[in-house]
C-alpha cells in the first residue's frame, strides 16, 4: 500500500461492514478523534443508506416490543435525566469519589459529563475513576499516593454501555489507550481502544461469560498503554498507566 | 403500514423529549425493517432479537442527536440498527456461510415491483451500482447486506483476501465518483 492512507476506502469499508472486529475497533477508537474520517463515515451512511430499502422485512416477535418498552422505561434519556436528577446523582457520587480518595473538585466537572450518560436509579450503573497507578503497579489496597483521575469510566451492565471520557490524557504518537477489566484469577478482558481526547463509547465485550454488575464487583479497570490499535497478544503489552475500581451509583 | 418521512420526523423529535406514545408510534412504523436488517447481518433471529432491543434503546437514548438535516429518520436508524448488528456478527471469529440457511439469497434487484418503490435516492445510487462489474457489484452486496469480512467473501468468490480489498476499495471510489459527495 502507498503511504498515504486512504480513509475514504476505510470509511466505506466500515460502512459496508467488511472490516474484521479488530479493524472495526481501530475505526471506533480513532473516529472520535479524527474529523476527516468521521466526516468520511457520515457520507458514506448517507450514500448506501438507500441500500436498506432492499432489505426485506421481517415481522419481530410480537413479545420484542414489551421487552423493549420495559427497558426504554428503565432508560431515562440523558437530557431527561440530567435535568431531574443531576443534583441529586451528583451529591451521592462525590460520596462515592470521596471514599475513593479521588479529588471531588476536578470530579465535579467531569461527573457533569458523565452522568448525563447515566440513568440515576439503575442499579446496574457503575463509575470508576482510571488514575495513575503506583510506577505502573497494580493498585493495592493501602491507598498509596495516586496521581489525578485520567479517565473516568461508566458502565452499565443492563444497557451494555461503556462509556469512557478523557480527563487528563495526553495523546501519545503510534500508541493508544486500551481499557481492560481485570478480574482476580481471571484473564484480563480487552475491553476496546479510548480516545485520550474526547470521550469514547466501546461496544460491549465479547467474555464469554455475560459480564453482569457482579463480574464488575472485585474488578479492577486499567489502562495500558499499548501499540497502536491495542495489544497484539490478549493481555497487556505496554504499561499499566491507569486503574481503578468501579463503584455502584444511583442505587436507591 | 409505512409512515411518512415527516411522520417519522415528528416521533422522532417527540421520542427525544420522552415520548413514549411516540416511540410506539415509531416502533411500529420501523420495527420491520430494522428486524430484516439484523436478521440478514446476524443470520440467527435469536440474536436479532437481542440487537434489536438494543437498537431500539439506543434509539430512545439518542434520538435527540437527529439532525433532519442530515438524512432521513430511517436511514439514521438503519445506521444504528448496522452498526450493532456488525459489531455483533464481527464477535465470532469464523462464521461458516452454512450459519446462514435461508438467508444467503440476495434481494432480487431485478424486481420491477420493487423499483417501483424505489425512493429517489435509491434510484441513484443503483444507477451507480450498475455501472460496475457485476461481480464487483456482487461482492459490495454481500458486505453490506450479511457483514462478510473481505476473507468470507474471498472464500466465497474463490479469490484472494487482497484482490477483494482492492475490488471493493476500487468499487468504492467509482461508487463516490458517480454519486458525488
Amino acid at each position: 500500500m502507498t503511504q498515504e492512507e486512504d480513509i475514504e476506502g476505510l470509511a466505506g469499508e466500515y460502512v459496508l461492514g467488511s472490516l474484521t472486529r479488530e479493524e472495526r475497533r481501530e475505526v471506533d477508537a480513532r473516529r472520535g478523534r479524527d474529523r476527516a474520517l468521521a466526516s468520511a463515515i457520515a457520507a458514506w451512511e448517507r450514500r448506501l443508506g438507500p441500500l436498506a430499502e432492499l432489505v426485506p422485512g421481517e415481522e419481530p416477535p410480537a413479545e420484542l416490543r414489551a421487552e423493549i418498552l420495559r427497558r426504554i422505561g428503565e432508560a431515562p434519556q440523558a437530557n431527561v435525566f440530567f435535568m431531574r436528577h443531576a443534583q441529586h446523582a451528583l451529591r451521592r457520587w462525590r460520596r462515592v469519589a470521596a471514599a475513593a480518595g479521588a479529588l471531588a473538585a476536578v470530579l465535579a466537572v467531569v461527573t457533569t459529563i458523565v452522568l448525563q450518560s447515566l440513568p440515576a436509579t439503575a442499579p446496574t450503573a457503575l463509575v470508576a475513576v482510571l488514575q495513575r497507578s503506583a510506577a505502573g503497579q497494580t493498585a493495592d489496597e493501602s491507598g498509596d499516593v495516586k496521581g489525578p483521575p485520567a479517565f473516568v469510566v461508566a458502565i452499565d451492565t443492563k444497557l451494555k454501555s461503556i462509556l469512557v471520557t478523557p480527563v487528563a490524557a495526553r495523546a501519545v504518537p503510534k500508541r493508544s489507550y486500551q481499557l481492560w477489566l481485570v478480574n482476580p484469577n481471571a484473564a484480563p478482558v480487552p475491553l476496546g481502544i479510548v480516545a485520550p481526547a474526547i470521550a469514547t463509547t466501546l461496544p460491549w465485550p465479547t467474555a464469554a461469560e455475560p459480564l453482569t454488575p457482579a463480574a464488575f464487583r472485585n474488578a479492577t479497570l486499567a489502562i495500558s498503554l499499548e501499540p497502536e490499535g491495542g495489544s497484539a497478544t490478549a493481555t497487556p503489552s505496554g504499561p499499566v498507566l491507569y486503574e481503578g475500581k468501579p463503584a455502584a451509583v444511583g442505587k436507591r | 403500514m409505512p409512515a411518512s418521512q415527516e411522520d417519522l420526523v415528528e416521533s422522532l423529535s417527540r421520542v427525544a423529549r420522552g415520548d413514549k406514545r411516540a416511540f410506539e408510534a415509531l416502533y411500529a412504523a420501523t420495527c420491520v425493517k430494522l428486524y430484516g436488517v439484523v436478521v440478514r447481518i446476524l443470520g440467527r433471529r435469536d440474536l436479532a432479537q437481542d440487537v434489536l432491543q438494543d437498537v431500539y434503546v439506543r434509539v430512545w437514548q439518542r434520538a435527540g442527536e437527529f439532525d433532519p438535516t442530515l438524512g432521513s429518520p430511517i436511514t439514521w436508524m438503519v445506521a444504528i440498527a448496522r452498526h450493532r448488528a456488525l459489531d455483533e456478527v464481527k464477535r465470532k471469529t469464523m462464521r461458516s456461510l452454512e450459519d446462514m440457511p435461508e438467508l444467503l439469497e440476495l434481494p432480487d434487484t431485478g424486481d420491477p415491483l420493487a423499483s417501483l418503490e424505489m425512493s429517489e435516492q435509491r434510484r441513484r445510487l443503483q444507477a451507480c451500482l450498475d455501472r460496475l462489474e457485476p461481480d464487483r457489484k456482487h461482492i459490495l452486496s454481500l458486505a453490506y447486506h450479511y457483514g462478510l469480512t473481505r476473507e468470507e467473501i474471498a472464500r466465497r468468490v474463490n479469490r484472494p483476501a487482497a484482490t477483494v480489498k482492492t475490488w471493493l476499495r476500487r468499487s468504492l471510489a467509482q461508487l463516490k465518483d458517480c454519486l458525488g459527495p
